[in-house]
């Protein structure tokens, strides 16, 4: 636990204050959502998971003991419900051989709407080019804005490996995008 | 586009990337997700504490487990004071070794076992 303030917000959350609730929604619901649109690279997708993200969250509350951050919390949990969603459409590809690829929904994602911008558009594809681990890493970083040690516990890895990482993806990155550009 | 230039990386170095990942910050979701997250929020909510590992006991609870303590504690004293009723103890044997009485067990004594109380049978 963080601060004074988070342990107030979180033991009225415990006494079931609608407000502490909403408070927590509004402090993390775009970090959330932002954190899911750029690992999926699908709108809806990162709309749903946020929703039961939070639903999760709800439920977990009493097993929540207050180590982490909520932001960390939160994150981490987004974190496992999109590898579960991935894992169960690896498991549907294989079984459809390939029918239902990601690549035919972003066609009609909303993300197509937000990335009007080519810039946007070209980060986004540059990092979807990269592995889950060095995407992860960059988004919780350089977009969420969390620290190596909320990514630690957020991760369950130790953040010198992340700090490693991190750095292996962002040289990665900027690789991608200077032969985007030159090109 | 800004490219920093002369930094050893063909023209586009780590601040570069870094900067055009942080642009990615400004996507907002959408607003209707607000309102489903607002929708979200269980309708246990707005008074009704939260059940969870950190809660105290409830008053039944509380009575159970003292009733659980009082009834266990006495057993054990119980135990304790009353050891005969539990464990094998053996008479004085008077004859020998091989003569054991129990006194717990009069009815499967065998002639040969009670001869405590046949004292005018001495040899």
């Amino acid at each position: 636990m963080r601060d004074r303030s988070e342990r107030r917000t979180l033991a009225a959350l415990r006494e079931g204050q609608r407000e502490a609730y909403a408070r927590i929604v509004d402090a993390h619901y775009r970090s959330v959502y932002r954190f899911l649109l750029f690992l999926g690279r699908d709108a809806s997708l990162a709309e749903d998971l946020t929703q039961e993200v939070f639903a999760s969250a709800w439920r977990a509350l009493g097993t929540f003991r207050g180590e982490s951050s909520i932001r960390t919390w939160l994150h981490r949990i987004a974190y496992h419900a999109f590898v579960d969603v991935q894992r169960r459409r690896e498991r549907d590809q294989a079984v459809t051989g390939g029918l239902g690829d990601c690549a035919d929904n972003a066609i009609a994602d909303p993300l197509h709407g937000i990335l009007a911008n080519e810039d946007m558009a070209e980060v986004v594809q540059a990092l979807h080019d990269l592995d889950l681990e060095e995407r992860t890493v960059l988004v919780l970083h350089y977009v969420d804005g969390l620290s190596y040690r909320e990514m630690a516990e957020a991760l369950k890895r130790p953040d010198g490996t992340l700090k490693w990482v991190t750095s292996r993806a962002l040289e990665k990155l900027r690789r991608r995008l200077a032969g985007k550009v030159e090109s | 586009m800004n490219v920093k230039l002369g930094d050893g990386h063909g023209g586009f170095s780590a601040e570069w990337a870094r900067e055009r990942l942080r642009v990615l910050s400004s996507v907002e979701p959408p607003d209707s997700l607000r309102d489903k997250l607002m929708a979200g929020i269980p309708a246990s909510a707005g008074g009704q504490p939260v059940n969870c590992r950190h809660r105290t006991w409830s008053r039944g609870m509380w009575w159970t487990s003292v009733a659980a303590v009082v009834a266990i504690t006495t057993s054990v004293v119980a135990w304790l004071e009353f050891p005969w009723e539990r464990s094998v103890r053996p008479t004085v044997d008077v004859n020998s070794g091989s003569g054991q009485v129990y006194a717990s067990d009069h009815n499967s004594l065998r002639p040969s076992d009670s001869n405590m109380y046949d004292i005018n049978g001495l040899r």
